[in-house]
């Protein structure tokens, strides 16, 4: 199963293409980067995936069950301050309506897996920067989605938070194998998590470079310090200074 | 407890300076009674002030709670439909814009010199501030929430429960502290227009018989009775609001 996009084109107004005849197939199971100048249309790119936007032309082809089970993280964690963690985290089951055992079971594991069981029943309010991301990403965690979508989700963490998080994220995916998209701005970031990068460049939008990251599963935070992490990422920064030229 | 000293210090200066210029200035005591004159009534007649408090308050919490009620529901039915909302919303304004003296006759006209009447006018002048605030609060959810309840499929009636309403809480509580206030001022002028000859017995009755009267002391302790009235009805809104809003987590994020 693989999504492909074909000649994704998206206008915002008639003259200025935001996205421009952008083609990608998504292999199930993967994990890629997105990086690219501002403006590039990365965040449209995942929107459309999302079915946040629509594409002004072009197919695009998901397959039903990976459309039903999409998950979205936004930058901002979005919570629900008069919820406690558990109750923002059951909301995505809440609103299907499945009953309140099941919920809290599921909520449990989810919380588990993040490592916010603690603070399940605190409020927003009393978290963290790191602990209100890894709420948000429960919740998009606990409907078991195949597609999971990120738009710069740990943009505002410190860097500890964001490499402790960056390998969370990797430990539940290597167990889920769901597929992930996940847009970035950070260089680390994209090669240490992704099995590819997709490099943009804008005006008009589309993937510059497509660069495998070719290195030992599973990764652990050391991987940065050798020689072959450095090689993939002066791959992606050269990709990267040659769009922004 | 520490922190009300200063203005009690103030408070105790301020009848003071009120003493010694009575007594400096020679002031007649039909232009301005000694606090003395005026702390008498207070004891001598305190049953008759609070029963003409009393009387007001009930016609400011009437009016008070009503106009959450009816305000609610208008906000509410604004935030569902734009037609709705375009076509209440000028004449929200527009009445919102009427001085109250000016319909509180035509109130008077149609219901009665009554309490009826009393309770309308309190309603209708405490109304807007709820009408806006709530509305205001139901409509402004951030884009990204709205976009994550649209990815989970939510329904209009889940976003109006598990969003809107929450989020509009610290609104709400806004609102109802400037109405509460409000129907205060309602509550009275509303009995103004009723006159001498009406059936209510409330602050507004006291202050004009006593001004007819010529019983200034009298007269600067309804006077005082009424603003103690709404000073306290204002402070259980906000203090019940407040304690609302942290009991709930309503309170609106600040990063």
């Amino acid at each position: 199963m693989q999504i492909n996009l074909n000649q994704i084109s998206k206008y915002f107004d008639a003259n200025k293409a935001i996205l421009k005849d952008l083609s990608l197939s998504i292999f199930e199971g993967e994990v890629l980067g997105l990086i690219g100048p501002s403006g590039c249309g990365k965040s449209t790119l995942l929107r459309i995936l999302a079915g946040l936007e629509v594409a002004t032309h072009g197919d695009l082809e998901i397959p039903c069950e990976i459309n039903q089970q999409t998950s979205f993280v936004f930058q901002d964690p979005a919570l629900f301050e008069w919820r406690t963690v558990a109750a923002n985290v059951g909301l995505p089951l809440e609103l299907k309506g499945i009953k309140n055992s099941i919920i809290e079971h599921c909520v449990e594991v989810e919380l588990e897996r993040v490592g916010l069981l603690d603070a399940a029943h605190k409020y927003p309010s009393e978290l963290s920067g790191g602990m209100r991301m890894r709420c948000s990403l429960a919740r998009a965690l606990v409907t078991n989605p195949k597609l999971l979508l990120l738009d710069e989700p740990f943009a505002a963490l410190d860097e500890m938070t964001r490499d402790q998080l960056n390998q969370d994220l990797l430990n539940i995916q290597s167990k889920n194998k769901m597929t992930i998209l996940f847009v970035t701005h950070n260089l680390f970031e994209a090669t240490y998590m992704s099995q590819r990068v997709l490099v943009m460049q804008s005006n008009p939008g589309k993937i510059a470079a497509d660069i495998p990251v070719s290195l030992p599963e599973p990764r652990c935070l050391d991987l940065r310090l050798t020689g072959e992490f450095q090689d993939s990422l002066k791959l992606v920064q050269a990709a990267l200074r040659e769009v922004d030229k | 407890m520490k922190k009300y000293v200063p203005s009690v210090i103030l408070f105790i200066t301020f009848l003071l300076i009120w003493d010694l210029a009575i007594r400096s200035f020679n002031i007649s005591p039909f232009i301005l009674p000694s606090p003395k004159a005026v702390f008498e009534i207070f004891a001598d007649q305190h049953q008759e002030l609070l029963d003409a408090t009393l009387q007001s308050a009930l016609i400011a919490v009437a009016g008070f709670v009503l106009s959450i009620l009816i305000g609610t529901i208008i906000s509410l039915l604004m935030s569902q439909s734009k037609i709705i909302e375009l076509s209440i919303y000028p004449y929200a304004i527009f009445l919102q814009a009427v001085p109250i003296v000016a319909i509180a006759p035509v109130f008077i006209l149609w219901f009665g010199a009554g309490t009826k009447s009393m309770i309308l006018i309190s309603m209708i002048i405490s109304l807007f501030p709820i009408v806006t605030n709530v509305s205001t609060g139901l409509r402004s959810i951030e884009k990204d929430v709205m976009e994550m309840m649209w990815l989970y499929k939510a329904s209009r009636w889940q976003i109006l429960w598990k969003v809107r309403f929450p989020s509009a809480v610290p609104n709400f509580v806004i609102g109802a502290k400037t109405s509460a206030g409000l129907a205060v001022v309602g509550a009275i002028v509303g009995e103004y227009f009723t006159g001498l000859s009406g059936e209510s017995r409330g602050l507004a009755f006291l202050i004009q018989s006593n001004q007819q009267n010529a019983n200034y002391p009298f007269l600067f302790a309804t006077s005082i009775s009424a603003a103690l009235l709404g000073f306290i009805i204002f402070s259980v809104v906000s203090t019940l609001g407040e304690w609302i809003i942290k009991k709930g987590h309503f309170e609106r994020k600040v990063s």
